[in-house]
């Protein structure tokens, strides 16, 4: 698909040409992928997030302007559908009694034998995800969007849809929570 | 001399903050901001980067696999509607049909009442027949639209026609065949549904099943073979069930379909 396509082949996909839809799948999932693996730090959930974000996308696409990017227009949706993941998965684990919090397979390291400084570096990645599992989801969405991406404040606030002080507000929260979570960490 | 705050250091961390020079001279010459700066800087290092499971280049056509029977359709936006000139157009005709109607019983010569009542019955009917007709023709309208929302809505409105001719069963038939959407389709399964003793339907429903590439139009058409009990469809149930590229999933249902109508 190349960029003198797009237009065409967006045009197409709103007036429900699945065929049309399916090549802009493929050339976007692997990012959105990418993008929803930062936001919730779980392979599986990402998957998800990718697969509602494309159904969404194509559900309204009639709302999409064909002279916008498309990439930016599903980055959003994949960045809000996370969130959203994110607070089911909160809430879920918020009504299952003694829920323990199960660590990611892709943030843990498995527990082969290795030399110490393997287990330490697992241990890290086990203490900086549980520090991330306890931001809240715009905290966590909003230093995803930062920290991971690059994103500018201004950037988070288009792609979350928030003021320019509550996307600073979060990313500052995030930081000073991830301080005090991982204050041991530092100082050892 | 004034410090700066958390906030501001977390901006400048993130390359966000303005007077970024300043900043930097301050923390030259500032231990508490240099050490509450280190600790931020500390933190987000442990935090890194997070490894990212690889994904190839098949994974945008793996995504297609698993979203592409689970379409939804798609929403229209409120400006179509305004748009849409053939259903203004359609609506103004009926209103006008209406109210000429309307004025022609006010005018209409009165003779004596048998006849008045004859002729007022003759003209409901006229009337009646206008309006289904109208109803026909923005069906098929609908049906034609380049829009999967509009082909649905009007697959679905051809049910709220009373004995629709042979047009309308046509082009339920035609879009079963050949819509790009597998909603439209199987929305069209149900419409059809009612004309199940017709033999165009029979035929066109059987050869729908085998022309059909769709696995979820497929398993429906399945369906409603055996709810229809068309014993008809036993040949083209049969080939589903050998062809070894068809969907496993038809397979068996076609498998089942072939038992329930004991064949």
């Amino acid at each position: 698909m190349t960029a003198q396509e797009v237009p065409a082949i967006l045009t197409r996909a709103r007036q429900g040409d699945s065929d049309a839809f399916r090549l802009l799948v493929e050339s976007h999932s692997r990012t959105a992928f990418r993008l929803a693996f930062r936001m919730t730090g779980n392979e599986q959930d990402a998957e998800d997030v990718v697969q509602e974000s494309l159904l969404k996308a194509y559900r309204h696409l009639g709302r999409f302007e064909t002279r916008a990017d498309f990439g930016t227009w599903l980055y959003r949706i994949v960045a809000n559908c996370a969130v959203d993941m994110i607070r089911s998965r909160q809430a879920r684990r918020k009504h299952i009694w003694a829920d323990p919090v199960e660590p990611s397979e892709s943030t843990h390291a498995s527990e082969q034998p290795g030399p110490e400084r393997l287990a330490e570096s697992s241990e890290v990645k086990r203490r900086v995800a549980d520090a991330l599992g306890g931001l809240s989801p715009l905290e966590r969405a909003a230093f995803a969007l930062r920290h991971y991406e690059g994103r500018s404040i201004e950037e988070i606030c288009r792609t979350l849809n928030l003021g320019t002080s509550a996307a600073k507000q979060a990313v500052f929260r995030a930081v000073k929570k991830l301080r005090v979570e991982l204050e041991e960490l530092r100082t050892s | 001399m004034t410090h700066y705050t958390e906030d501001e250091l977390i901006l400048y961390h993130y390359g966000e903050a303005p007077r970024r020079d300043r900043i930097e001279e301050h923390l030259q010459a500032c231990a508490p901001c240099a050490t509450a700066y280190r600790d931020i800087a500390r933190t987000l290092a442990l935090v890194g980067d997070l490894e990212v499971p690889e994904r190839d280049e098949r994974y945008g056509l793996e995504m297609w696999q698993r979203i592409r029977h689970d379409l939804p359709p798609q929403d229209v936006p409120w400006f179509t509607g305004l748009m849409a000139w053939h259903r203004f157009a359609l609506a103004g005709a009926a209103a006008m049909l209406l109210l000429a109607s309307f004025v022609a019983g006010l005018y209409w010569p009165r003779p004596g009442a048998a006849s008045q009542d004859a002729q007022q019955a003759s003209n409901l009917n006229d009337l009646r027949g206008e309006l289904h007709q109208m109803r026909e023709m923005l069906t098929l309208s609908l049906m034609q639209q380049q829009s999967a929302t509009e082909r649905l809505r009007g697959v679905s409105g051809s049910a709220q026609i009373d004995q629709p001719g042979n047009q309308i069963v046509g082009a339920l038939l035609d879009t079963l065949m050949h819509d790009s959407n597998v909603n439209v389709r199987l929305a069209c399964i149900d419409a059809l549904r009612r004309f199940s003793g017709q033999d165009q339907v029979r035929r066109g429903t059987i050869q729908a099943l085998g022309e059909s590439s769709f696995p979820l139009v497929q398993i429906a058409l399945i369906d409603y073979m055996v709810e229809t009990k068309d014993k008809g469809a036993a040949d083209a149930l049969r080939r589903l069930s050998e062809d070894s590229m068809v969907n496993e999933a038809v397979r068996g249902r076609a498998v089942w379909g072939l038992q329930q109508l004991q064949l």
